[in-house]
């Protein structure tokens, strides 16, 4: 009808007066041949394309609170103003790096009490038995130290790749490399220029090897 | 056409418009942000910011082509007129 006139126009703007005009008369005509002598009676009206335009698109535009009805595949309720802000929280940077960094230091504390049972480190007298409080003393400062190191390793590698990735636009295998060459790097510069770039290689294959072997395979 | 007409037309065409445009927009982005390896059923960090990108480049874009597509029509229309107004040669059947 008029509707059917109106959307065929919204594709071939460029012929619209007089396609619009022509395919009037047309519909006119065969209306009244087939369908009843009223139709003849219709009172056509010019549309002027660009009024309705501007209350479409543009300063016009009607604007409605509620969102829209979902138009395709299945109606799902849409998440509530508290949820999405939950869910922008866990999905940010910053606290997944957190979230890295304490479970880095929690591998840390773990690695560091296996490794002082498997191998304690060496007193001054070798014949007196170490006391509970030194040998306390002892894995305090040994689970410290990897903790911190495991803690700071994986707050910057999570960090660095959730950058890159929402820097690139696109969840691959390459962000993870990426983001192991730069950990690696910053933690090898340490050491030198060298150094660097070798632990940012190892880091990278790494990192890439753990990503492919238990995600993206 | 007054403006109320023209508003009551907008207002039936408007969930015509909308409905199109959001098959569009979501096929667009889908094709072009959400890859087929699929790894998890959550949406990943960059699929989700491709998608935010995605979406807010086709809402500025349609209504900057709706805009100019106000501005072209609106001349053809002020054209029109002038023809039918004070036409040069007899309009053919």
């Amino acid at each position: 009808m008029f509707l059917t006139g109106v959307v065929s126009v919204f594709s071939s703007f460029k012929l619209l007066p007089i396609h619009i005009s022509v395919y009037q008369r047309f519909w006119a005509s065969n209306m009244s041949e087939t369908n009843g002598k009223h139709a003849k009676n219709y009172n056509f009206e010019t549309l002027k394309y660009s009024t309705v335009l501007k209350c479409l698109v543009g300063p016009d535009k009607i604007t409605r609170d509620e969102p829209y009805p979902s138009f395709g595949g299945i109606p799902t309720p849409l998440p509530s103003i508290n949820e999405q802000r939950v869910e922008k929280v866990m999905n940010s940077c910053l606290f997944k790096s957190a979230i890295a960094c304490v479970a880095g230091a929690g591998f840390g504390i773990v690695f560091g009490l296996f490794t002082f049972g498997v191998e304690s480190p060496s007193y001054a007298d070798p014949a007196k038995v170490p006391t509970v409080r030194e040998t306390a003393k002892e894995m305090k400062t040994r689970m410290g130290s990897y903790a911190k190191n495991f803690a700071a390793i994986g707050a910057l590698y999570s960090a660095n790749e959730c950058a890159i990735e929402t820097y690139r636009g696109v969840a691959d295998m390459k962000n993870s490399g990426a983001a192991g060459f730069v950990t690696g790097g910053i933690i090898g510069l340490r050491a030198g220029l060298k150094a660097g770039i070798f632990g940012g290689i190892g880091f990278a294959v790494f990192s890439t090897a753990i990503d492919y072997y238990f995600i993206h395979r | 056409m007054d403006p109320m007409q023209a508003q009551k037309l907008a207002a039936e065409l408007e969930v015509e418009m909308m409905a199109d445009m959001y098959n569009r927009m979501t096929a667009s982005c889908h094709k072009k942000c959400i890859s087929t390896k699929y790894n998890e059923g959550d949406l990943e960090k960059g699929e989700a910011v491709c998608i935010d990108r995605c979406v807010a480049k086709y809402l500025d874009i349609h209504e900057q082509i709706g805009k100019k597509l106000t501005q072209i029509s609106q001349a053809d229309e002020e054209a029109i007129n002038k023809m039918t107004n004070a036409p040069a040669v007899a309009p053919t059947p």
